[in-house]
C-alpha cells in the first residue's frame, strides 16, 4: 500500500482496469451470515482489556459438569478395566488401571465431591473416558473415570463466576463456575483436588 | 523426571561403584595368588589397584590413594616375580583392600575427616605393605598353609587393621613375611606405564557392563511388556481383513455363477443379440475386477500378517532381552565368600576349602542382592557348627580339610542353590529331643516326624541346637531369618543331612523376580495370580466334598487331612461374596500353606498358567496386605499377584470370628455389635500373651482384634478403625517400636493411643518406647494386678457397650 510504483506510467490504462476488477472483488456481496458472525465476534469485549482465557478439560461425573486445568493433564484414555485392590476399598480408591504400561491408582472423583453417581444420565453414549493427571507432589500419575468427556475448550476468564455461598462454607473443591452450552460447569481447584485424591485411603 | 543416567551421580557415588568393583577383583585375585595361582593373575590386580589410586585421588581420599599406591607397587613387584606373596603378605594386603572397601562407604562430607582419622592406620598399613617388598626373608613360606595359628584373630576381622600388624611392620622387619629367595630389591619404584597402558575398567573385560538406574530398567520392562501387548492387537486386525477376503471370494463366485447362467441361456441360440453380448462383456469385466481386488487383498493381508509376525517376534525378543538384562552371573554376588571362609576358618583353627560350582549361572540382580546375607549366614553356620576341627575329622576318617560347597544351577525354570558341607551333620534324635523339650510338639507327635519335618524346626525363630551362643553364628540371628529372606524373594528352602557325613541346604528361587510363573484365577470377577511355586495344590470339587465341623466347612483331599476352606474373596477382604460360590457344582479350590497352616480358597474360575512380568504395586498404595505385585494381561486387565505367605496369615487372623455356611443360606460374618464397643488391637508374637490380653480386654467389654507381629498389626490398622493399640516390643518383621513410629508418622493414625507391654523393664527400654511415641509402657507383670486394664480405661474410657 505504500508509494511503490513498479509499473511505468504508460500502463495506466491497464492499471485502471485492474483497479476496477479489484473493486468488484472486494465489494462483492458478503456470503449469508458472514456479517452477522463478524459483528458478533467484534462486539465481544476486547481480549486485551478483558483478560486471559484458559484451556480447560470439560467432563461430566454423574450429573455434574466439571472442568480441570490442562496443566496437570497427562492423557485422556479409552475406558479399560479397573482392578479393585483388596483391603484398600471403601475409600477414594477405585483400583488400579494400566495406562501406557504403568499400573496407577484410579480414584473416584465423584465420592470426593460427594456426587451421587446414579443421578447422572448414565455412560454418555460411549464417551466415558479415563482421565489421567500428574500428581502434585510428583509421585506419579493418578487416574479417575469420567462418564463423559467433552474435550478441551478455551474459556475466557471473564465468563468465570463464583460458587454458591452454601458451598463456600463446606471447604469446596471448585473455585469458580461458568456457563457453557447451557450448563453450569464447576472449575476444580486442581491443587486441592489432587492433594486430596492422593490420600487414597480416606 | 528422575535421575536415570550416570551424569546425575555424584563423583563420590561413581567412586563407590568403581571401588566396589575393584575391591572384589583384588580380594579374589589375592586369594587366588595365595593358593599359588600363576603370576599372570597379577596383572588385573595391578590395574585394579592403579585405577582405585586414580579414582581416590579425584575424590580427595588421600588415605585410600596411598594404600592403593602401596598395593600397586607390591603387585607390580609380584608380577615381575621379584616377590612371591605368601600367606602373611596376602593378609597384609587384604587388610589394605579392606581399607579401600571402607573408603568406598565414606559420605562426601566426611572425606576430610576420614582422611585425618585413618592416617595412623594408613601409615601402618602402607609400611606393612612396603615391607613386603623389601622385608628380608623369614621362615619358610610354602604359600599353602600349615602356619599353625599364625594369624592373629584381629586380622581376620574385616574392616580393621590390627595394631600389632602395623607395629610389627614398623618395628621388626622380620614380621612381614616375604619369599625367602627374593633378592632384597632396590627400592621398588615401578613405573606406572605398564599399568596405565592397560587400565580399562574391569567391566570392559567382563564383556562390557554398564550401570542403569533400577527404576529406568523396570520402566523399560513395563514398556517392553506394553509393546508386546500392543503388537498382539494386530492379530484381530488381520482376522478382520481375512473376513473381508472371504466375502470377496463369495462375491467372485456369485459373479461367476451369473456368468455361467448367461452362457447357458446363450448356448441355445445361434445368434446373440448385441444387448446380450454387451451384458456378458460387462459381467466378465466385473469378474476380472473382483479377481484383481481379491489378489490385491491377498497381497495386503499377506504383507500385514508377515508384518504382525515380525513385530510380535521383535517385541517378544525385546521383552526377553530386557528381562535378560537384569541377569547377573552368580559370581558377582559371592565375591566376598572365599575371603569369609578363609578368615573365619583361620580364626576357628579349622581347615576349610570353599568351592563355588556354577559361578556363571544367571541370577536376577534383585535376588542376587538379597541372597548375600542368607548365604553368608549359611556358610558361617557351616564353618562354625558343621565342619569339625582337623583332628576330629582325621579321627572320623575324613580328610583334615573340610569342604563347603556353593552350587548353583538352573533347573525347571528355577534357580537351585545348594550350600553343602562335609561336616558332622545334624543328629535327628537330638533335634527331636529338643523339639519335645521346647514343647513344640508332643512326644508322641515328635516320634512320628520324618527327618525332613524335623529339620523344619531349625527354621523357627529362636530355635538353636547349639547350646551356647557363639560369636560367629549365634548372634540371635537364626536360620529363620535365612528362610524368611528366601521366602521374601519367592523361594523355598529344604534341608537334608546325614549324621557324620554333612548337611545340605537346598534353596529354590525364581530365576528372576521380574517374571513369575503363576496360576491365574478369577476372584469376585477380577483376575488374580498365585505364584505356582507357592501353591500346594489345586482341586476342582463338587459341593458334596465339603463337610462341616463346628459350623466351619472343610475339605478332605487325597492325603486325608482336613483343610479348612473359605471363599477367596472373603480371604482377600473383598467382602460380600454373597454366599454364592458354594452353590455351583464345580468349585475350584486352591490349597495354600505356610509354616504348617493350610487353607483351601474357593475361587470363581481357573484361568490357566501364565508367565507374568511382575511390577511393583504403586508405592502410594502403601504395603497392601496379601499382595506382592501386579501385572497386566493381554486384554489390558490389571492382575494382582498374591503374596501367599501373607495371605495365610491374614486368613488365620480372619478366621477368628468368621463363619460362613454352606449352601445358599448366606452367611453371618460375626455378629454386628448392637452398639459400638471400643475397639482394641492387640499385637504380640506370643500366642499366650496375645490370648491373655485379648481375654482381659474382652472381659471388660472391649472389641478385640489380634495381630501376630508389627507388620500384621500395621496392616490391620490401615484397614480398620481402632481406639487403642496394645503392642509388644520384640517381634519379627516389624517390632513394636517401629510400629509406634509408623503410627505417629501416619496422618490418619497419629492420634491413636498406643500402650507398649513388654518383658523389658529397664528404664532405657521404657524411654525408648515413650520416645517413639507410646502413651504408656507396661511390663508383662502388670497383668497380675489391674494395672493393665486400668491403664486402658484411663486412656480410652470404658468399653462403651451397653
Amino acid at each position: 500500500m505504500s508509494a511503490r510504483d513498479p509499473h511505468p506510467p504508460a500502463d495506466s490504462g491497464d492499471d485502471g482496469r485492474l483497479a476496477e476488477q479489484a473493486r468488484l472483488l472486494f465489494d462483492r456481496p458478503a456470503p449469508e451470515g458472514y456479517l452477522d458472525d463478524w459483528v458478533e465476534v467484534l462486539s465481544r469485549p476486547d481480549r486485551e482489556a478483558g483478560g486471559e482465557s484458559r484451556p480447560l478439560l470439560i467432563f461430566r461425573v454423574g450429573p455434574e459438569w466439571l472442568a480441570l486445568s490442562t496443566s496437570s493433564l497427562v492423557v485422556v484414555a479409552e475406558p479399560r478395566p479397573v482392578h479393585r485392590v483388596p483391603h484398600r476399598s471403601g475409600g477414594l480408591l477405585r483400583g488400579i488401571v494400566d495406562i501406557r504400561g504403568r499400573l496407577i491408582p484410579c480414584v473416584e472423583l465423584g465420592s470426593l465431591l460427594s456426587i451421587d453417581p446414579s443421578a447422572g444420565p448414565g455412560d454418555g453414549e460411549g464417551r466415558a473416558r479415563i482421565v489421567v493427571v500428574e500428581s502434585v507432589r510428583g509421585a506419579g500419575w493418578i487416574a479417575f473415570e469420567a462418564d463423559e468427556v467433552a474435550g478441551v475448550h478455551l474459556i475466557d476468564d471473564d465468563l468465570m463466576r463464583g460458587i454458591p455461598a452454601t458451598l463456600e462454607r463446606t471447604g469446596p473443591h471448585c473455585r469458580a463456575t461458568f456457563r457453557w452450552r447451557d450448563r453450569t460447569v464447576g472449575v476444580l481447584d486442581d491443587r486441592r483436588v489432587l492433594l486430596e485424591l492422593e490420600r487414597l485411603d480416606q | 523426571m528422575s535421575d536415570d543416567d550416570l551424569g546425575d551421580f555424584s563423583l563420590m557415588e561413581l567412586y563407590r561403584q568403581e571401588a566396589e568393583g575393584y575391591v572384589g577383583v583384588l580380594s579374589e585375585g589375592l586369594l587366588a595368588l595365595e593358593r599359588g595361582a600363576s603370576s599372570g593373575t597379577v596383572e588385573p590386580l595391578m590395574r585394579a589397584a592403579h585405577s582405585i589410586k586414580g579414582a581416590a585421588r579425584i575424590v580427595g581420599l588421600g588415605a585410600a590413594e596411598r594404600v592403593a599406591h602401596a598395593l600397586e607397587d607390591a603387585l607390580v613387584a609380584a608380577g615381575r616375580g621379584e616377590v612371591t606373596l605368601g600367606k602373611r603378605a596376602v593378609d597384609t594386603m587384604l587388610a589394605g583392600v579392606d581399607l579401600l572397601s571402607e573408603s568406598a562407604q565414606i559420605a562426601e562430607a566426611d572425606v576430610e575427616e576420614w582422611n585425618r582419622g585413618s592416617s595412623d592406620r594408613v601409615e601402618a598399613l602402607v609400611g606393612a605393605i612396603r615391607a613386603i617388598l623389601d622385608g628380608p626373608p623369614t621362615g619358610s613360606e610354602t604359600g599353602t598353609d600349615s602356619e599353625p595359628e599364625s594369624a592373629d584373630p584381629s586380622s581376620a576381622e574385616p574392616g580393621t587393621v590390627s595394631p600389632e600388624l602395623g607395629e610389627g611392620a614398623g618395628a621388626s622387619p622380620s614380621e612381614p613375611a616375604a619369599e625367602p629367595e627374593s633378592p632384597p630389591p632396590a627400592p621398588v619404584k615401578p613405573t606406572e606405564e605398564p599399568a596405565r597402558e592397560a587400565a580399562p575398567a574391569p567391566s570392559a573385560s567382563a564383556g562390557g557392563v554398564v550401570r542403569v538406574a533400577a527404576e529406568s530398567l523396570s520402566r523399560l520392562l513395563g514398556l517392553a511388556g506394553e509393546s508386546l501387548v500392543e503388537v498382539r492387537q494386530l492379530r484381530p486386525l488381520v482376522d478382520a481383513l481375512l473376513e473381508v477376503r472371504a466375502q470377496q471370494v463369495r462375491l467372485g463366485e456369485e459373479i461367476r455363477a451369473i456368468e455361467r447362467r448367461e452362457a447357458e441361456t446363450a448356448d441355445g441360440r445361434t445368434a446373440e443379440s448385441a444387448e446380450a453380448l454387451t451384458r456378458r462383456e460387462a459381467i466378465a469385466h466385473a469378474r476380472d475386477g473382483a479377481d484383481r481386488c481379491l489378489a490385491g487383498l491377498d497381497r495386503a493381508v499377506e504383507a500385514l500378517e508377515a508384518f504382525a509376525r515380525r513385530n510380535e517376534e521383535l517385541a517378544e525378543r525385546l521383552h526377553f532381552e530386557v528381562i535378560g538384562s537384569r541377569m547377573r552371573p552368580l559370581s558377582e554376588g559371592v565375591r566376598g565368600f572365599p575371603r569369609l571362609v578363609r578368615d573365619v576358618a583361620h580364626q576357628l583353627g579349622k581347615r576349610v576349602r570353599f568351592e563355588v560350582v556354577g559361578e556363571r549361572t544367571g541370577v536376577d540382580r534383585d535376588i542376587l542382592d538379597r541372597l548375600e546375607a542368607p548365604l553368608n549366614h549359611l556358610i558361617r553356620n557351616a564353618l562354625d557348627h558343621a565342619i569339625e576341627p582337623p583332628e576330629e575329622r582325621l579321627a572320623a576318617g575324613k580328610p583334615a580339610e573340610g569342604t563347603i560347597r556353593l552350587e548353583a544351577r538352573h533347573h525347571a525354570g528355577m534357580l537351585q542353590l545348594t550350600v553343602s558341607d562335609d561336616g558332622r551333620g545334624i543328629d535327628p534324635e537330638r533335634l527331636r529331643a529338643k523339639v519335645v523339650e521346647r514343647g513344640l510338639a508332643a512326644p508322641a507327635m515328635a516320634e512320628r516326624l520324618s527327618d525332613g519335618e524335623l529339620f523344619e524346626f531349625l527354621f523357627l525363630p529362636g530355635f538353636s541346637t547349639k547350646g551356647e551362643v557363639t560369636e560367629l553364628s549365634g548372634r540371635g540371628v537364626g536360620l529363620d531369618v535365612v528362610q524368611s529372606t528366601v521366602q521374601s524373594v519367592g523361594g523355598q528352602m529344604q534341608t537334608t543331612s546325614t549324621l557324620g557325613a554333612g548337611t545340605q541346604f537346598h534353596i529354590r528361587l525364581p530365576i528372576t523376580l521380574s517374571v513369575v510363573r503363576a496360576l491365574l484365577v478369577r476372584i469376585d470377577g477380577e483376575p488374580y495370580a498365585f505364584p505356582l511355586s507357592r501353591l500346594d495344590r489345586v482341586a476342582v470339587v463338587g459341593p458334596e466334598s465339603f463337610e462341616e465341623l463346628e459350623g466351619r466347612p472343610f475339605l478332605r483331599l487325597d492325603d486325608d487331612q482336613p483343610i479348612g476352606v473359605l471363599p477367596a474373596a472373603e480371604a482377600l477382604g473383598l467382602g460380600n461374596a454373597g454366599g454364592g460360590p458354594l452353590c455351583r457344582d464345580r468349585l475350584p479350590v486352591l490349597v495354600i500353606a505356610d509354616r504348617g497352616q493350610r487353607f483351601g480358597l474357593i475361587v470363581d474360575e481357573l484361568m490357566g498358567e501364565r508367565d507374568l512380568d511382575v511390577r511393583p504395586l504403586d508405592p502410594r498404595l502403601g504395603k497392601v496386605p496379601d499382595l506382592s505385585g501386579a501385572s497386566v494381561l493381554d486384554d489390558s486387565w490389571p492382575v494382582l499377584i498374591v503374596d501367599v505367605e501373607d495371605l495365610v496369615r491374614s486368613v488365620d487372623a480372619r478366621l477368628h470370628g468368621f463363619r460362613f455356611r454352606l449352601g445358599a443360606s448366606g452367611k453371618t460374618a460375626g455378629e454386628a455389635p448392637a452398639a459400638k464397643a471400643k475397639r482394641v488391637l492387640v499385637v504380640d508374637d506370643s500366642i499366650t500373651v496375645r490370648e491373655l490380653e485379648r481375654q482381659l480386654l474382652a472381659n471388660r467389654g472391649y472389641d478385640v482384634d489380634t495381630a501376630v507381629d508389627g507388620l500384621d498389626g500395621w496392616n490391620a490398622l490401615r484397614q480398620g478403625r481402632y481406639d487403642l493399640v496394645v503392642t509388644d516390643v520384640d517381634m519379627p518383621r516389624l517390632d513394636g517400636i517401629g510400629l509406634v513410629r509408623r503410627i505417629r508418622e501416619d496422618d490418619r493414625l497419629r492420634g491413636l493411643p498406643v500402650v507398649i507391654v513388654s518383658y523389658k523393664d529397664r528404664p532405657e527400654d521404657r524411654m525408648r518406647g515413650l520416645e517413639a511415641g507410646a502413651d504408656g509402657y507396661l511390663t508383662k507383670s502388670s497383668f497380675h494386678d489391674d494395672l493393665f486394664i486400668s491403664t486402658v480405661v484411663d486412656l480410652i474410657g470404658e468399653a462403651g457397650r451397653p
